[in-house]
């Protein structure tokens, strides 16, 4: 999930559309054209993609292994 | 991999925590160091994790914190000097796609730090509000809204007009337009 078409996250899905929608009008603020919405999300879902798919640089795997031989040096 | 559950675990966030720390900061070599700090602390405090909580809402707490108090001055710096990490970031070789991140990552810097840091908690590390809200120590009507300000103003900083469906995809070819000419 990044952003969904509307915008919210999946784990905030169950929402009451009784007490929810006042509050969100009051602290929202206007929201964005959908077409909007919709061009930026999916930019935004891909840029979240590619992020979270960059290697990860070998010394921060190296630096995980120290803590570990370290924390078994301990034990 | 390791045999150790932590380690194991630690090792399974690890994209996702750089993910968050690269666009936090805007800088790889501040990422890296982010990373770093935040998994030495992680393990160093490994006994403060309540077990059944998020353990990414946990590490992503930890970064954030240590961005704010430590390092935002330093990102900045290095952000005017090195011009932004994603100009380094390999994007399977297409071109466009490189260039839509850099200027998605332009524009995530130019965000004040608390929209930036909610609309990457909520997309890149996939927290949900009340998770960013517990960490940020704020309500969650305050998260709802500073994710749709970061979203009006990123959509107005990208010249994002709704205007057709491939609005972004014209883009892209204005700038293959560009190269070629």
């Amino acid at each position: 999930m990044t952003m969904n078409e509307d915008g919210h996250s999946p784990a905030n899905g169950r929402r009451n559309p009784a007490t929810d929608k006042g509050e969100e009008l009051a602290e929202e603020g206007p929201s964005l054209d959908p077409r909007v919405q919709e061009q930026l999300g999916r930019v935004f879902r891909s840029f979240c993609d590619d992020l979270v798919h960059q290697p990860i640089p070998d010394k921060l795997a190296v630096l995980l292994a120290r803590l570990e031989a370290k924390q078994r040096g301990k034990e | 991999m390791s045999g150790d559950p932590f380690a194991d675990m630690m090792v399974a966030e690890m994209p996702y925590l750089r993910a968050f720390a690269l666009s936090l900061s805007g800088s790889t070599s501040v990422a890296d160091d982010l990373v770093q700090e935040t998994l030495v602390k992680a393990w160093t405090h490994a006994g403060s994790f309540e077990k059944g909580t998020n353990f990414r809402a946990w590490l992503v707490t930890i970064l954030r914190n240590t961005y704010f108090n430590q390092y935002r001055k330093l990102s900045r710096e290095v952000q005017d000097s090195d011009h932004v990490h994603a100009g380094q970031i390999a994007v399977g070789g297409e071109q466009e796609s490189s260039a839509s991140m850099r200027d998605m990552q332009r524009a995530i810097n130019l965000l004040p730090p608390d929209q930036r840091e909610i609309l990457l908690m909520i997309g890149v590390t996939e927290l949900s509000y009340e998770e960013a809200a517990q960490i940020c120590n704020i309500a969650v009507g305050t998260v709802k809204s500073r994710l749709n300000r970061a979203r009006a103003r990123l959509a107005e900083l990208l010249g994002l007009t709704g205007d057709g469906p491939a609005g972004a995809d014209r883009a892209i070819e204005d700038r293959k337009t560009l190269r070629q000419s």
